[in-house]
């Protein structure tokens, strides 16, 4: 019964949070953003101070009164000084990486304010990451949570809790912050067949690719013995006259098959059909192959090397969230 | 980053830094109280100082169970064999402290650090009963500071600056202060909720309610001050300065005691006459230092006293039912004369002997009696016989044992200090049927200008006598005869001149100019201290309340701090920058802000020229504009115009006119 109404409590509580503190890129926190109570030790020192109170009574020591009265007031006074902590401090989404689902996006914000001061340590709280402490000494500070990619696509972070205690422990102060920051995540490499499609309708073609030929033509490799399968258009007719079988043989990074197209995988899902781009990619990428990928929506022309295999990874992972 | 899980604040493991400024504060905590407590507490220090060292250096582990048991046996049986075995204020504290010390080896995380903070507070306040001077607050503030530092480091989270913690600690310390005051202003002072004895806190001083021979020369030996004195109005002339404390009327051949004692102030006798005044009236405030004791002290005779849990003793006397633990403020007022009101069998109780002693002297005594003819007579005899003989007024005499100790002063020694003198007059005049008593107190003191008031120490201590002749009591001293100048002088005025090696060190010191005038600017202003911190009395505030607010009630008392409070966070807001001030727009600024808001900002790349003709195409009706914004164009544009406030003030009020003029005929 109590946990239920506990349960609805909360649950309301998350939506006027969600109402009052609406998701933002960047976020300067103000006193309609930040609450702040009295932490457990601020109670005690409470209680220490009525003790000095009774002291002052018990005794009738004229100066214990004061003393009660200070630490008091030393309390309320806490209370500006904590909240002057968070009080226009600035935060802005910066960055985010990308990383293979299942990986740690780390998510970069800035804290900044207009005002130079020294805030002492702020922490960035939430169960998915703990606490991140940021010691704010009169300069501005970066921030970098690390968030789990679980699925593909954005990675965000969830609503956390950015709190201080400084100076003194007396008092919390804390806003929570849903900020518009994204890293991303790309499919994870999954092996899928790839099957042959022919591009633009030159349907008399037994090459999957003609021009190939009209590029590749330039940088002849050599001559090797011909195998079964091999084109009848790359036969190397003189050799044939001298009674070897020889075709023309190209590098191989011209082979044919440089491009991974999304039509190479047909009767896959969406996803699945990603992931089987991501194996391919990481493959050329293995035996130092360029490659170009075409997707329905985009067309990463022919490279190689980590940059562009990171510039494909990119568009996998914001594939269907443009 | 690594991935970490959430540990709460109160568990987190303290840095070393922390670690090292705990100690510290733990340091000036310990060095306060070292006077108070037993030696062998700086072992039990030392050994706290080791542990931390190890645990700085790596040992993060919590000490073995055996050794904190056998530390804490160990500390208990100490305290017990230190002789703090009575339930008492200083055993509490001891244990307190020894707490203090032995936590401290198993400090490791954040709450064990908090707890020894907030004992530290506590500590501090354990410490004002021990001290309240201007000095004992002035170190309070250290202490707090410290520990304030001590708090900012265990709450640091390992980025423990001094400077910035000092900063903290300092601005949460002052801007705490307008309510502490607030709060020592106007909370009551209520009475004590029980009651702990104490021993070295309530340590007695001053007069006691009984004279050994020599204990007021042991007196006069201490430069501590005993109270201090504001008249209202006129001072009595200095040698009227008689301090009355203590009436002893009960004397077992060696001690004279009062007849009524500290041991049961309830059977005390309630509502009792004082004399009523006949001569001259002095009204005067009196502070008295902490005695421990229940004597009041007062000018010679009292006729009237204030306060509630003070009783007028039928002996002449004023007492405090609770012992004078800490300065006490109070209003009495004397006369030079008065008439004693008839107090039936008292007399008859003030004639009482031993049976047996100080013969010869019994016998001395009534031979000049008869001689003499009447009491006052017998009076002067003695007087004269004290003038004639070579009796030798010191504070040094040979002790005087036994059951014929004053025989020995009076007939043999002759030297002797004022109480032997004393003693021996009582002695005689109750030997030959004249009721008299010995009243104990100080005789003298010093005028401070610089605050007004009389400062009487305890070496001004005294003791003379009081013969009930004619139905009156009588004031005798024979130290007026003995040696006349004490009358006039301090005692240290009067040793100084004749036997300066009879007097301590600290009241030779004193004498020096230099010394003593810094001397009399500390007592001054440990006298200020006392008057408006200790002794405050909030019915003055609550007066203030009443004469702003009306009758004083706690909706109204509620209400007011708030309002203090919301107040000075407003303040603290501004100073601190919390709360941003808007910033004022300088003319002509203003004016073309204000312009922009009522008729619509100016187009991108749109000069004011061109802004000016735009409006004046579009508002014909507004005469006003055009030469304004030319104003503020020129203004603006040309560094060498004045802004001609004037003319900017009619040009607007025209405006407004014709605005209004405008909407009208909408």
């Amino acid at each position: 019964m109590i946990g239920r109404f506990r349960k609805r409590v909360r649950k309301n509580l998350d939506q006027w949070v969600e109402k009052r503190l609406p998701q933002q890129n960047d976020i300067t926190l103000n006193q309609s953003r930040i609450f702040i109570v009295p932490t457990r030790q601020g109670l005690v020192l409470l209680i220490i101070a009525v003790l000095v109170l009774l002291l002052a009574i018990n005794f009738e020591s004229a100066l214990n009164y004061a003393l009660a009265f200070w630490l008091m007031a030393m309390l309320w006074m806490a209370v500006h000084l904590t909240y002057r902590n968070l009080s226009g401090l600035t935060l802005t989404a910066q960055s985010g990486t990308l990383v293979e689902v299942g990986d740690v996006s780390e998510l970069t914000l800035a804290l900044s304010s207009t005002q130079a001061r020294s805030r002492g340590v702020l922490e960035c709280i939430h169960p998915v990451w703990g606490a991140i402490a940021v010691d704010l000494h009169e300069h501005e500070q970066v921030v970098t949570i690390p968030v789990p990619a679980e699925q593909r696509g954005p990675v965000m972070p969830p609503r956390f809790r950015i709190e201080s205690r400084y100076p003194f422990g007396l008092i919390v102060a804390w806003s929570y912050v849903s900020i518009n920051v994204k890293g991303w995540a790309y499919p994870k490499a999954v092996r899928q067949d790839r099957q042959a499609v022919s591009a633009s309708g030159d349907e008399d073609e037994s090459t999957l690719n003609d021009h190939f030929y009209k590029e590749g033509s330039e940088d002849f490799h050599g001559l090797r013995t011909y195998q079964p399968g091999d084109p009848i258009r790359r036969l190397h007719w003189p050799g044939f006259s001298r009674d070897q079988l020889l075709v023309k043989s190209f590098t191989d990074y011209q082979a044919t098959d440089e491009t991974i197209d999304w039509e190479q995988f047909p009767g896959l899902s969406t996803d699945s059909r990603l992931a089987a781009i991501a194996w391919y990619c990481q493959k050329f990428v293995e035996q130092g192959r360029p490659f170009g990928v075409v997707l329905p929506n985009a067309e990463i022309p022919v490279g190689k090397g980590e940059d562009h295999l990171m510039r494909v990874r990119r568009q996998l992972a914001e594939f269907g969230y443009d | 980053m690594t991935e970490s899980e959430y540990i709460p604040p109160y568990r987190r493991v303290l840095s070393q830094a922390a670690i090292r400024t705990l100690l510290v504060a733990q340091f000036f905590m310990f060095l306060v109280f070292v006077p108070y407590m037993p030696n062998w507490f700086v072992l039990v220090f030392v050994f706290a100082v080791f542990w931390r060292w190890r645990v700085i250096h790596g040992q993060l582990k919590k000490p073995p169970v055996w050794l904190v048991l056998s530390m804490i046996v160990a500390g208990i049986a100490g305290i017990v064999a230190s002789g703090f075995s009575r339930y008492s204020l200083d055993t509490a504290v001891a244990f307190c402290l020894l707490g203090y010390l032995l936590k401290s080896l198993e400090v490791l995380r954040r709450r064990d650090g908090i707890f020894q903070v907030y004992l530290g507070f506590f500590l501090s306040g354990v410490y004002l009963l021990y001290r309240f001077d201007p000095l004992g607050a002035l170190l309070l503030v250290f202490l707090v500071l410290s520990n304030l530092l001590a708090l900012q480091a265990v709450t640091s989270e390992g980025h423990f600056r001094l400077r910035y913690a000092l900063k903290q600690s300092t601005v949460l310390m002052i801007g705490a202060v307008p309510i502490m005051v607030a709060g020592y202003l106007f909370f009551p002072r209520l009475p004590p909720l029980w009651n702990i004895p104490n021993d070295e806190r309530g340590a007695q001083t001053g007069m006691s309610d009984e004279m050994r021979p020599g204990s007021v020369a042991e007196l006069a030996q201490s430069n501590e001050p005993a109270f201090r004195v504001s008249f209202n109005g006129e001072r009595p002339p200095r040698d009227q300065w008689y301090w009355r404390g203590n009436t002893m009327s009960v004397f077992d051949g060696e001690t004279w005691r009062a007849r009524y004692t500290a041991r049961n102030p309830f059977a005390w006798p309630r509502n009792i006459d004082l004399p009523v005044a006949e001569g001259s009236r002095y009204d005067y405030t009196v502070i008295q230092e902490k005695s421990g004791q229940r004597w009041m002290y007062f000018l010679d005779w009292p006729v009237q006293i204030d306060g509630a849990d003070r009783r007028i003793l039928p002996d002449a006397r004023a007492a405090q039912i609770r012992p004078i633990n800490n300065v006490y403020r109070y209003q009495a007022v004397s006369s030079d004369r008065v008439s004693w009101s008839e107090e039936t069998g008292a007399q008859r109780l003030d004639l009482a002997l031993p049976q047996t002693g100080n013969e010869a002297l019994r016998a001395w005594a009534n031979e000049r009696y008869q001689e003499a003819g009447s009491d006052w007579a017998f009076v002067e005899r003695l007087l004269t016989e004290i003038r004639e003989q070579d009796f030798y007024y010191t504070l040094r005499p040979p002790l005087y044992r036994g059951e014929d100790s004053i025989e020995a002063f009076w007939l043999g020694e002759r030297r002797g200090f004022c109480e032997h003198y004393a003693s021996a007059m009582a002695f005689m005049l109750r030997a030959v049927g004249i009721p008299s008593r010995i009243v104990g107190g100080y005789l003298g003191g010093t005028y401070v200008p610089g605050g007004d008031y009389i400062q009487v120490r305890q070496r001004e201590a005294h003791a003379w006598v009081e013969v009930w002749i004619d139905s009156e009591w009588h004031r005798v001293d024979p130290t007026a005869v003995v040696s006349p100048n004490r009358i006039e002088m301090n005692l240290d005025e009067l040793f100084m001149g004749s036997q300066p090696e009879e007097l301590s060190v600290g009241a030779r010191l004193g004498r020096a100019t230099l010394v003593n005038q810094m001397i009399m600017y500390w007592d001054n202003l440990n006298y200020q201290w006392q008057v408006l911190v200790l002794d405050y009395d909030n019915n003055q505030a609550i007066g203030w309340f009443t004469s702003a607010f009306g009758e004083f009630s706690p909706l109204k008392a509620v209400l007011a701090l708030l309002s203090v409070m919301g107040g000075l966070s407003l303040a603290f807001g501004l100073w601190l920058g919390l709360i941003p001030i808007p910033k004022v727009q300088k003319e002509p600024y203003r004016s073309l802000n204000k312009i922009e808001r009522l008729y619509g900002g100016r187009g991108q790349g749109e000069t004011l020229h061109q802004y000016a003709q735009r409006l004046a195409g579009q508002y014909p009706h507004h005469q006003a504009l055009g030469p304004l914004l030319q104003q503020i164009e020129q203004c603006i544009y040309d560094p060498e115009t004045d802004l001609d406030r004037y003319e900017l003030r009619h040009l607007w009020q025209t405006l407004q006119q014709e605005r209004k003029q405008d909407s009208s005929l909408v």
